[in-house]
């Protein structure tokens, strides 16, 4: 009997890999749902089956967030969550992607500022989360 | 808009999925294609309800099955409905690793000492 085993091949990456240079802007796809106030930027069309995402270890609260190829360790696109309620305060230059059809220097912004976020402040702690 | 399902959640609250959320989840997340009972499950057995830090009718519901090393973290917006009871819907559902730190916990309740 065949057994299903895709927990087996997961894991974890603590040093994600940014592509170098940054994604060309684009190659961005800006995903924002007002309804959930999420905004997701992915940098290319690929589908990758098994992803995550890890926040970033701002200083106060916790809105940016990174996705990564769980196969690979690759970093292919980025979360704020929320844009509206929260990270548009800390980052202003994001606000336009509030807007029904952003322009797509927006989404090359939010990009590399999550980009220095990360070099600054890297990802959560494990043991400073919940869990 | 249709509801593709409904269900209850550890709270005892209806909460239900729609054509047009699953769209937009799919739409985001499209590694979620697959996970539409995950995040049935993710809310009939949650492990942890928290409040979301910044919309108070927001509640995040997290479900970890071991071995998986992934959270899979369901948002539901809630709104009051008669008789005075709430309903959810599915706003948004991704997998996650290492959870946000402004959260509060709702579920389980910590145990009286």
């Amino acid at each position: 009997m065949a057994v299903a085993k895709p927990e087996l091949e997961e894991k974890i990456w603590s040093d994600p890999v940014w592509p170098d240079p940054l994604p060309e802007p684009a190659s961005l796809r800006l995903l924002y749902a007002a309804e959930a106030d999420e905004l997701v930027v992915l940098f290319d069309d690929q589908r990758y089956p098994a992803v995550y995402f890890d926040f970033i270890g701002t200083l106060d609260e916790d809105y940016a967030a990174i996705k990564i190829n769980m196969r690979s360790g690759d970093v292919i696109g980025v979360l704020v969550y929320p844009l509206a309620a929260l990270a548009v305060e800390r980052h202003p230059a994001w606000r336009p992607a509030l807007a029904p059809n952003p322009p797509q220097a927006v989404a090359n912004r939010i990009v590399m500022d999550i980009k220095d976020l990360y070099d600054r402040c890297g990802l959560i702690p494990e043991l400073a989360g919940p869990h | 808009m249709e509801i593709i399902w409904e269900t209850v959640d550890r709270l005892g609250r209806i909460v239900a999925l729609s054509d047009a959320g699953w769209i937009h989840i799919c739409s985001r997340h499209e590694d979620m294609v697959g996970h539409q009972q995950d995040i049935r499950t993710a809310l009939e057995l949650a492990d942890e309800v928290v409040r979301d830090a910044k919309y108070a009718h927001r509640q995040v519901h997290y479900l970890r099955r071991p071995p998986s090393l992934r959270w899979l973290r369901v948002v539901v917006q809630y709104r009051p409905s008669e008789p005075a009871d709430w309903r959810g819907t599915v706003i948004t559902a991704h997998f996650l690793s290492i959870r946000p730190r402004n959260e509060v916990l709702l579920w389980p309740l910590p145990s009286p000492s």
